[in-house]
């Protein structure tokens, strides 16, 4: 007669070296990260639909005077929002334009170049018209968000954006 | 019963336990397949979120949640008993 009983056989793991439950544990909280992605894709989603630009109205700021900037000169300003720089540019003397400082490839802050008269985001050399914000050399996939400029008077006041 | 009998029919639950494991094995392949792919949605949705290209947000989703749902029913056929 054998040493151990017949019933082993066919039960040869015991029940505390059974991996079975904690693989399907592990699937199952795979499962539930999976839920969680889902939660905060909608989440990206429905702030992205919250904010389209076509739903936004935007504020009129007075952002400079046009005396006090030379050609050739830029200002910063914060347009619409207290933390969204822009950059307002005297291309010539009864010509500005401005545009949002953060760069469309990583966000970091541009530069006007007033001898090459150019936008630069120093962080991947990245280079954009003055002129219309396109991407002129480097890594941004697109261009620089434009501020609509009105001149009042003396006063330069922006009334929205585009892009 | 013969000696080759007597061993099929013993070894019967093993085969059935060892095709439960390689079940097991290929939903959490996947399920893991499937988890990527919506690691790689959510990056898609918020670089268009912050790159300001909304188009691309919606789909993500639409296309995250069509993998959670295959996900949920894959763990249904490792669940049920």
């Amino acid at each position: 007669m054998p040493d151990s009983p017949a019933w082993k056989e066919d039960f040869p793991i015991a029940w505390t070296d059974d991996h079975f439950v904690t693989r399907r544990e592990f699937t199952k909280s795979l499962v539930l990260v999976s839920c969680a992605t889902l939660a905060a894709n909608a989440a990206v989603s429905t702030l992205g639909v919250l904010q389209e630009p076509g739903q936004q109205a935007f504020p009129e700021t007075q952002v400079a005077n046009a005396s006090t900037l030379a050609i050739g000169g830029s200002r910063a300003f914060y347009y619409p929002g207290p933390r969204d720089a822009c950059l307002l540019v005297r291309v010539e003397s009864e010509r500005f334009v401005a545009y949002s400082q953060s760069c469309t490839h990583l966000g970091c802050p541009v530069h006007f170049q007033a001898e090459t008269r150019k936008l630069y985001c120093p962080c991947h050399e990245g280079f954009f018209s003055v002129e219309d914000g396109r991407v002129l050399a480097g890594p941004p996939p697109r261009p620089l968000t434009r501020i609509l400029i009105e001149k009042r008077g003396e006063d330069l006041w922006a009334t929205g954006k585009i892009g | 019963m013969g000696y080759r009998e007597d061993r099929i029919a013993r070894s019967t639950p093993h085969m059935h336990r060892t095709q439960q494991m390689a079940s097991v094995y290929a939903v959490m392949l996947c399920v893991l397949i499937l988890l990527f792919l919506q690691f790689l949605m959510l990056a898609a949705a918020l670089e268009g979120y912050f790159g300001g290209r909304q188009l691309f947000v919606l789909p993500t989703a639409v296309a995250s949640g069509i993998c959670c749902a295959l996900a949920c029913k894959l763990i249904g056929y490792v669940l049920t008993p």
